[in-house]
């Protein structure tokens, strides 16, 4: 285990010491128990964006058995587990999201991209540890465009050139505004304890 | 830290790395970047690391039981094609003799795949001479990777075992079909369907058996489903192997 991941909370290194096992000795039961800590969280993110369970069934069980079979990639000294198992599920949810895209009309309405909507949904569930506390009132710092826009890009992986289009802005102008509330987040970020 | 009114003019690696861990740039780039630049990709990582807050905010949401029995069917251990043949029941009957068969898994097999060590007859030698016409083998391999199938012909019966070496049923749309190509130059004569997974017994025709022999050839082809014996294949090349013997 790296030092950084001495500093983990006992969830994290719980995580850690299953992936370990996993990777290891292809512990089957490591990997159940891995599965139960983690499934209900990961469910959750990946039927937030595909907004239909069926299909998050079919892409959850996608990203465990990258999780089996890749897990000896995972470096516990370059991210918390659950950071690189959310990422897995992000990026596979995504996936399939934009496949599924492919037949939608590109110039969408406005209307499609619900700022208020993307900005406060998670926010209300948002735990009491620390990380979350400071990402949500950082995000809630945000103008509620940044944020609609940051929501959209995390939850619904759109691109700068889609969200331009989608909301009929030149694309100069929709990278202005992101990035000026990704220098924000970063900054409030930066600044917590 | 001060924010830069425009952060796209100043070139700020950490904006770049949140635009990638966002996906703002399309995910080639963000797999590009993870391959490359170790600083960036730290950059993407630490980034990445934060925005997990959000997805950690979510409620909880188990997923169907059901879920788990898959996942747990997909990680059991898959057995070997050579434990796969051995256990194979039709194996034992196409050579009646549990020893011959012993005999001829353990022949047929080191050539390609490690025989499993529990499957050494006890003794080889006299049983082989129970073998009095030899059978023959076939590995049907793809233009690229691991074989689809593999053969073993017993002569005295007339009958072809066909066994699928892949852990899951082929994903294709059709039905894989057996072709003879006699000196593995001639017309190709149809042979039947073969399962997609698990094994097939083939009869071959008295008229055909001539063909069966070292060198012969066996095509594996992809038709549109289930039909009588056909003329010509008409259907993709899925795999190609010659008979031989030991």
């Amino acid at each position: 285990m790296s030092a950084e991941s001495q500093d983990w909370d006992p969830f994290q290194q719980t995580i850690a010491e299953l992936l370990a096992r996993v990777a290891g000795v292809r512990d089957r039961a490591a990997f159940l128990q891995l599965y139960r800590l983690t499934a209900p969280r990961l469910n959750a993110l990946v039927t937030r964006i595909l907004r239909d369970e069926r299909l998050a069934e079919d892409v959850l069980q996608e990203v465990y058995l990258t999780i089996w079979n890749r897990s000896e990639s995972y470096s516990s000294g370059r991210a918390k587990p659950m950071t690189w198992m959310i990422a897995i599920a992000r990026n596979r949810a995504i996936d399939r999201l934009r496949l599924s895209r492919t037949s939608a009309p590109v110039h969408a309405p406005i209307d499609d991209i619900d700022v208020a909507d993307h900005g406060l949904l998670p926010l209300d569930a948002m735990l009491e540890h620390e990380r979350g506390q400071a990402l949500k009132s950082c995000i809630e710092a945000l103008e509620e465009r940044q944020r609609g826009m940051i929501m959209a890009a995390f939850y619904d992986g759109f691109t700068y050139d889609e969200l331009a289009r989608r909301l009929g802005v030149p694309l100069s102008t929709m990278k202005s505004w992101i990035r000026r509330g990704l220098a924000r987040l970063r900054h409030c970020l930066d600044q917590r304890p | 830290m001060t924010i830069d009114p425009n952060p796209s003019r100043s070139g700020d690696p950490s904006i770049l790395a949140a635009e990638l861990a966002l996906g703002l740039h399309g995910r080639e780039a963000y797999d590009a970047a993870l391959r490359g630049d170790p600083g960036l990709r730290a950059a993407i990582e630490a980034w990445e690391n934060d925005l997990a807050g959000l997805a950690e905010t979510l409620p909880p949401l188990p997923p169907d039981p059901r879920l788990w029995d898959a996942l747990r069917t997909q990680i059991a251990p898959k057995p070997s094609l050579v434990r796969r043949l051995f256990d194979s029941l039709a194996l034992w009957r196409l050579f009646a003799g549990g020893a011959v068969a012993a005999c001829l898994a353990l022949l047929l097999l080191p050539r390609s795949i490690a025989p499993a060590p529990d499957m050494r007859p006890e003794r080889p030698p006299a049983v082989a001479q129970e073998i009095s016409a030899p059978p023959l083998v076939v590995s049907l391999l793809p233009r690229e990777g691991a074989a689809l199938y593999l053969g073993v012909y017993n002569p005295q019966s007339r009958q072809l075992l066909v066994v699928s070496a892949q852990a899951e049923p082929m994903p294709v749309i059709g039905t894989p079909r057996l072709w003879l190509v006699p000196d593995d130059v001639g017309e190709p004569v149809d042979l039947g369907p073969l399962r997609r997974a698990g094994e097939t017994i083939i009869a071959i025709d008295a008229a055909l058996a001539p063909g069966m022999k070292a060198g012969s050839g066996l095509v594996v082809t992809l038709e549109p489903g289930e039909m009588p014996p056909l003329r010509e294949a008409r259907g993709d090349v899925l795999a190609h192997g010659k008979l031989r013997g030991f």
